[in-house]
């Protein structure tokens, strides 16, 4: 599997602003995921249960903590991910730690 | 990784068997049961896609998977789940000698698989890509997992999220072409013990280890100290088409059954119980 540059998942605001802007929106965030795991994700990947997505493994959901980890520079709680059910899940809580 | 057969670094356990769907092969998945007490059986899930049968044939085999089945939307994702039910109820099947189709796969509350009403035999089931993997036990509780061999896992931070700090340095001190097999068998041993004890990924993988490859295998605590005893037996292979397999096999005291067969196979306490009440009842 190839990993990519990516746009940091929490980029800087603007010149002069506080802080950072907003987390990243779902479909730049599900390209994200896609592009540094390897995997093709088809319509309907947003909300299908992680165990539904071809390819998915268990793998695959520490690779995405440690993306996520690494494009935010911040530690992410892994029990949470570990409970989500979907990509959307995973979604809202990087934008609840943003 | 530990040999196969009658290895002194791990309990005696039969090299993983390849098999297909049908009723073929089984012969030594069957023997392997009754003499180790435990089985490993696994299938190319391309092969065994040409022998599933379809439409009514197939509703038939998974039963109450089906509706499951019916839910799946990505078709890579249905075969594969067809594919690994038809597999272990073939495999309960062979080794229980009864109709894969009449027995009945139920699940836990975390997922893990059982047969309803056949409580001698444990199951579990590993995929990973083109590899379906199943482990029988009459011992008590077993998991097992596969993984391709040479996944990239070390050096990506992984490490962090799967190791005890008694394994980071055990990695890292070993020679740097070793590391990542010895990560991926890490990963199997850890996925095929929380399988076994239906915790999945919520027991984290940090909060418990195993040592280097070459000895006796036990679960240790952080620190490398050991954290079960001998009821817990761990074995790992490396297949020739590029998969490290590992098994969890927890010993309740059992025993190893030479009768398996469905239609005898009772609980000697049970089968007392019942003859005393019937005893009574004259």
């Amino acid at each position: 599997m190839t990993s990519t540059t990516h746009r940091p998942v929490t980029p800087a605001g603007p010149p002069g602003t506080a802080g950072p802007a907003a987390f990243l929106d779902l479909a730049a965030f599900l390209d994200l995921v896609a592009d540094d795991l390897g995997l093709d994700f088809g319509p309907g990947a947003a909300t299908a249960p992680l165990a539904e997505l071809p390819g998915w493994d268990s793998v695959h959901l520490l690779r995405l903590v440690v993306l996520m980890e690494r494009e935010s520079g911040r530690r992410i709680p892994v029990r949470r991910v570990l409970e989500a059910q979907s990509l959307t899940e995973i979604h809202l809580l990087m934008e609840d730690q943003a | 990784m530990t040999a196969p057969g009658n290895s002194p670094l791990g309990p005696p356990l039969g090299e993983p068997v390849e098999v297909t769907a049908g009723p073929r092969d089984w012969e030594r998945v069957r023997a392997d049961l009754v003499a180790h007490g435990t089985a490993l059986a696994y299938a190319r899930l391309s092969e065994l896609h040409k022998e599933l049968p379809d439409g009514e044939a197939l509703r038939t085999l998974l039963g109450r998977d089906w509706s499951r089945y019916l839910e799946l939307a990505h078709a890579e994702v249905r075969e594969r789940y067809a594919a690994s039910r038809v597999l272990l109820k073939h495999a309960a099947g062979a080794v229980l000698g009864g109709d894969p189709g009449a027995l009945e796969l139920a699940y836990g509350p975390t997922g893990r698989p059982y047969l309803r009403g056949c409580d001698q035999i444990d199951i579990s089931l590993s995929h990973t890509q083109d590899l379906l993997l199943v482990g029988l036990t009459t011992r008590g509780l077993i998991g097992v997992d596969a993984e391709r061999t040479d996944r990239p896992m070390y050096g990506s931070g992984l490490g962090r999220h799967v190791c005890t700090p008694y394994e980071l340095v055990m990695l890292r001190n070993l020679p740097e072409e070793e590391r990542n097999t010895s990560l991926v068998r890490l990963w199997t041993l850890k996925e095929a013990y929380s399988k076994a004890i239906g915790q999945g990924m919520h027991f984290r993988f940090t909060e418990f280890g195993f040592g280097p490859d070459g000895k006796p295998v036990r679960v240790q605590r952080p620190d490398g100290t050991a954290g079960t005893g001998r009821e817990w037996a761990f074995r790992t292979f490396v297949l020739e088409s590029g998969y490290t397999v590992s098994t969890a096999v927890y010993d309740a005291g059992f025993g190893t059954l030479t009768d398996t067969e469905i239609t005898t196979m009772l609980d000697q306490d049970c089968v007392e119980a019942i003859t005393e009440a019937l005893e009574g009842a004259d």
